[in-house]
């Protein structure tokens, strides 16, 4: 008769989470990029599709863009950090519903599948924004002077806020499952209010000072001021965001901890 | 050994609410197969998921010696967009066992053929279990926790699953929860009833089989062929 496999080493001893990391990551690209055909190719044509739009409706009405020559630019560099953060926060809040019969193992915690789906969403759109902006800078020609810290910036505030929101939601959307239809509807207008197709300092004093406390028009706006070394965006304020998206996440985890068990159990 | 302390859980759902550990202190012995008796809904599985950590008490705790398997059953513990293969793999690197060897161990025991590399939504109850089954066997633990899994199948899966399951016995202890009293007494070496709330643990297996009984109305369950 076979005899069982032992562990390697005590399988709750140390790193548990970075293995468990690790087997979920490759659990999740096997089913979120693997089941439809594909996969990642839709996730590059999303920008992609809502890039090409918004550039030949926009180069038919006005002739320059806001800023640069290159129409499709001036909107990717508003438009990836902008579906980065929603994919981000869906796909964190979907994490314990995706990951619920996971978590059954002991050794699998609901924060290891919210980290693996973070750092695969990284990867992922880091790999979007790459192919899609050097596929625009060669095919518009455009001379970039790229103000890479800037970049990296704008990415890494976009998943922080990502997390933060999607921590909150997930326990809202669970908690009460009416919050996901409600929260739909609620970031529909958030596409128009985020200084996508026009800057935010082209924006009319009064409906500005308001406009100001959307977090996404400062990930924006560090973007674009990383491709556009002429545009300055004073208004911008990093710590603004990352409060924002420390409170919710404060906020989403504790509750989720508090909570996660007799959720997933619903 | 597995130690319970002041162990507490209830759950209210829809306003009711269900006890099902009121204050347990008890302490099961290492290698030593126990059987877990109690009726329909008196939270024999939550108490197991409670054992594995799976759960969190009310109040109290678990205390355990060397390492506990997740609960094994046939429902919920394997994602329904991978194949079992996949899913074993999952498991293997989460355990951090050696993934190949516990896929030939898998296949050769769970016999699922062309199926074990299809998805497992499409997999009947019986496969289900199968699979659960066979990873865990393939798997060393100190103590199996087992909920139900060894009463379905066919009757030679049944036996080969007995068969391996007694091995393991060799070096390990177990929990089992069945509603089957042939596989109590065939496997477990003592018992505990598990009744509104309190555990109770027996040495002999027929006593506590007979609490068991005097608690369902003296129904008499032995309806299986086991």
């Amino acid at each position: 008769m076979a005899e069982p496999i032992r562990f390697r080493r005590h399988p709750l001893g140390r790193w548990p989470g970075l293995r468990t990391l690790r087997a979920l990551i490759l659990r999740e690209m096997a089913t979120s990029y693997g089941r439809s055909p594909g996969g990642f190719l839709w996730t590059v044509l999303e920008p992609v599709g809502g890039i090409a739009l918004l550039t030949v409706i926009f180069s038919l009405a006005v002739r320059v863009p806001p800023m640069g020559t290159s129409f499709a630019l001036f909107y990717a560099t508003g438009l990836l950090p902008f579906l980065m953060f929603l994919d981000v926060s869906r796909k964190i809040a979907q994490s314990l519903s995706f990951s619920k019969q996971l978590l059954f193992y002991p050794g699998v915690t609901f924060t290891d599948a919210i980290f693996a789906r973070l750092v695969l969403a990284c990867v992922v759109h880091a790999l979007v924004f790459t192919i899609v902006l050097f596929g625009i800078v060669i095919y518009d020609q455009v001379d970039v002077i790229l103000d890479l810290p800037a970049v990296v910036t704008a990415f890494a505030l976009a998943a922080t806020l990502g997390l933060g929101t999607g921590c909150m939601n997930c326990f809202l959307m669970r908690r009460f499952p009416v919050w996901a239809n409600v929260w739909s509807i609620a970031t529909r207008p958030l596409f128009l209010l985020s200084c996508i197709f026009m800057p935010f300092d082209s924006v009319p004093t009064g409906f500005r000072d308001v406009l100001w406390y959307n977090p996404i028009i400062h990930i924006v706006g560090m973007n674009r001021s990383a491709f556009y070394p002429t545009y300055r965006a004073d208004y911008v304020d990093p710590v603004y965001v990352l409060l924002i998206a420390a409170i919710l996440f404060a906020l989403g985890l504790s509750l989720l901890f508090k909570w996660h068990r007799d959720l997933v159990l619903r | 050994m597995i130690h319970l302390e002041n162990l507490s859980k209830r759950f209210t759902v829809n306003g009711r609410t269900t006890v099902v550990a009121r204050d347990i202190n008890v302490t099961f012995p290492s290698h030593e197969a126990i059987g877990l008796l109690g009726h329909n809904g008196a939270g024999k599985s939550t108490l197991l998921r409670m054992i594995a950590g799976v759960v969190r008490p009310d109040r109290g705790g678990v205390h355990t010696t060397g390492t506990v398997s997740w609960p094994v059953g046939f429902s919920g513990s394997f994602h329904p967009d991978l194949t079992g293969a996949q899913n074993t793999r999952f498991i293997a690197r989460v355990y951090d066992a050696d993934a190949d060897g516990l896929l030939r161990f898998v296949e050769g025991f769970a016999d699922l053929g062309h199926h074990f590399h299809l998805p497992f939504r499409n997999y009947s109850s019986g496969m289900r279990s199968r699979l659960a089954f066979g990873v865990s066997m393939g798997i060393h633990f100190d103590t199996y926790l087992v909920d139900e899994v060894t009463s379905v199948g066919d009757g030679y899966f049944r036996e080969k699953s007995k068969a391996y399951f007694r091995n393991r016995l060799l070096n390990s202890g177990a929990i089992l929860v069945s509603h089957s009293m042939s596989m109590i007494r065939s496997i477990c070496s003592s018992a505990a009833v598990l009744h509104a709330g309190n555990l109770t643990y027996y040495t002999d297996v027929e006593e506590a089989i007979r609490v068991h009984q005097d608690n369902m109305g003296g129904a008499v369950d032995e309806d299986d062929d086991g």
